[in-house]
């Protein structure tokens, strides 16, 4: 009997060892390659501002953003070297780019709806996730995560947001200042209403709408100006819309005009001018937006 | 009519969004004590505004009655001569593309309307043929054609602002004090005066070109100064109102129906009255109804204008 041949040789043994382990390795890498690139390769489209700015405190880099005109320092900080699409209407986004691009997922809001059916007939999943209120922020923060597979940072980002809206709504007491708050300028200035999305947060911030008790579905109305000097407010916020390329100007003409200058906001100097779209658009910065308010308008901070 | 108009007057002064009583008006326009907020009201609010709604409707009243004589066109209007085009445009650019300059505006309506008038009148009455009705009124409705293609493309393009100049293309007045008067009044005045002057001649063109040559008259000459009026009223109206053009096609038609006669003797100055008192009073309606909403006077005057016109030429028939 040849002992030597009956008992494996050492090296085969280790090298054999090596194959398997570098075999399950692979196998592993294999498996989880897939997702992996299906995650990196995974297109996803933020029309909207909100949805944007959400993705990216989610982690989740979009492909493109949505134009956004009048977006804030912190809005623009996030998105920074976002590639943007150019908005217009009806539709948002020019269709034939987005079919080029072929994106999994685009979020969008109703504002662009004709735009949405035409994209769901591409093929492309269109998700409406814009909040209509301040209070469903959260829950569309919460839509957005499980959507991308991110639900541990969307509960992290809600709780953020819980936190940074209730330092901002701190010690705002009883006594609240009659506010108007007007959209546009010149002769014809709409007034936000309470179901606008300016108008929810001004009453956040501790203020009292003017309005007049007037409705409208779209959140604005032309109030008489005869209702603004009766109902006299104390404070008055202009929201010049879009861009705007001289505050200076806009600003003398607030003060100087007729109407503005007769109430207790205009004699106490208490006319403001929003420069951005903070009281316009939804955005997950809702205690900053607050706090910002609180501060340079309502003076209750 | 003057009744109609120290009406309408009366009404707008004294009915609002806020209710004041009639007392208290009268007490305010009189200088008396009252309180500072119904001062406010009917000082910068009502007045300014009653009084643009006067001046603007019988502006529009004459210029419609003026270019109705002027061509002999009965479809004749602040629109035809491309004056209605052109302030909407101007409009549109200071609040669509320059909305931190919103003092230019009525100085921009104004400027774009007369511009677009003068191309008009470049086309229409200058060369062989110049002062041809059916020239005059196609170079009108190009020239009318080529602003509103200009508004359209100004508005795809800052969709987000175009609710700020809604109620501009609708026509509605706004209660911004004196200023928008005091800056357009002597364009309001020039034309009142040229289209006074305007009457007599306006009669004998009536009679045809042959006729009115033979007593005297330019008919091209004619034509161009009473268009040329029409065109500063509808203007400085159009800088104030926004576009308000049907004004400028029905009051004169309904003054003719009414008074049985087209001498512009009665015409023009009837027309004056009449689209006051119509302005006026829509304008009341427009913002008392919904309110504290205030709704565009556009659609009023349609409203209170139409039926009475349709009456009218169904009991001429």
């Amino acid at each position: 009997m040849h002992l030597d041949a009956a008992r494996p040789k050492p090296r085969l043994a280790r090298l054999s060892g090596v194959v398997t382990l570098l075999a399950a390795v692979l196998l592993a890498f294999a498996l989880q390659a897939p997702s992996a690139d299906a995650a990196k390769q995974k297109r996803v489209i933020a029309i909207s501002p909100f949805a944007a700015q959400t993705m990216v405190q989610l982690g989740y880099r979009p492909y493109r953003v949505g134009m956004t005109l009048g977006a804030t320092k912190h809005q623009k900080r996030l998105l920074k070297g976002i590639p943007a699409m150019t908005l217009s209407h009806p539709n948002g986004p020019n269709l034939e780019l987005v079919a080029k691009m072929r994106p999994k997922i685009v979020f969008s809001s109703n504002q662009w709806s004709r735009g949405n059916k035409a994209m769901r007939q591409l093929g492309i999943r269109v998700v409406v996730a814009d909040p209509l209120t301040p209070a469903s922020v959260k829950k569309k923060v919460t839509q957005i995560g499980r959507i991308l597979g991110r639900k541990k940072q969307a509960r992290k980002l809600n709780k953020k947001i819980t936190r940074q809206l209730n330092s901002a709504t701190r010690g705002i007491s009883g006594i609240r200042p009659r506010t108007l708050v007007v959209l546009g300028i010149g002769t014809t200035a709409m007034a936000f209403l309470e179901n606008s999305w300016g108008g929810r947060l001004i009453r956040m911030a501790g203020g009292k709408l003017v309005t007049g008790n007037a409705s409208a579905g779209g959140g604005f109305a032309r109030i008489s100006d005869e209702v603004v000097l009766q109902e006299d407010p104390e404070r008055i916020v202009v929201v010049p819309h879009g861009t705007n390329d001289d505050l200076s100007r806009v600003a003398k003409w607030v003060t100087g005009n007729e109407v503005y200058k007769s109430t207790s906001a205009g004699q106490s100097g208490n006319i403001g001018i929003s420069g951005d779209n903070t009281l316009l658009q939804a955005g997950t910065d809702l205690g900053a937006t607050i706090r910002y308010i609180r501060t340079n308008f309502l003076k209750n901070w | 009519m003057l009744v109609a108009l120290v009406a309408a007057t009366c009404a707008s002064l004294a009915l609002g969004a806020v209710d004041i009583p009639v007392s208290d008006v009268i007490d305010t326009l009189l200088g008396k004590q009252v309180p500072e907020v119904t001062r406010n009201i009917i000082e910068i609010l009502r007045l300014p505004r009653t009084v643009e709604a006067i001046l603007v409707g019988a502006a529009l009243g004459v210029a419609g009655a003026c270019l109705q004589g002027a061509l002999n066109n009965p479809l004749a209007s602040p629109d035809v001569i491309g004056v209605t085009g052109g302030a909407g445009f101007g409009a549109m650019l200071v609040i669509l593309l320059y909305p931190s300059s919103i003092a230019l505006l009525p100085v921009s309506a104004l400027f774009f309307g007369l511009f677009a008038a003068m191309m008009v009148f470049i086309i229409g009455f200058t060369g062989r043929g110049g002062g041809n009705i059916t020239r005059v009124i196609l170079a009108g409705i190009a020239v009318a054609s080529l602003f509103s293609a200009g508004t359209a493309a100004i508005m795809a393009a800052y969709p987000d602002r175009v609710p700020n100049g809604i109620y501009f293309l609708v026509g509605g007045l706004t209660t911004s004090g004196w200023d928008t008067l005091e800056t357009v009044w002597p364009y309001l005045a020039v034309g009142f005066v040229l289209a006074a002057f305007m009457i007599r001649p306006l009669d004998r063109l009536m009679l045809g070109d042959d006729v009115a040559a033979s007593l005297g008259s330019r008919p091209r000459l004619i034509r161009l100064t009473a268009a040329l009026a029409a065109a500063v009223l509808a203007s400085a109206a159009a800088s104030i109102a926004g576009l308000l053009a049907f004004l400028g096609l029905v009051i004169p038609h309904l003054i003719r129906l009414l008074g049985g006669t087209k001498s512009h003797v009665f015409v023009i100055p009837v027309s004056a009255l009449a689209g006051a008192a119509l302005l006026t009073a829509g304008d009341t309606l427009a913002r008392t109804i919904a309110a504290p909403v205030e709704m565009p006077v556009g659609p009023f005057l349609v409203l209170l204008g139409v039926p009475l016109f349709l009456w009218l030429l169904r009991k001429a028939a």
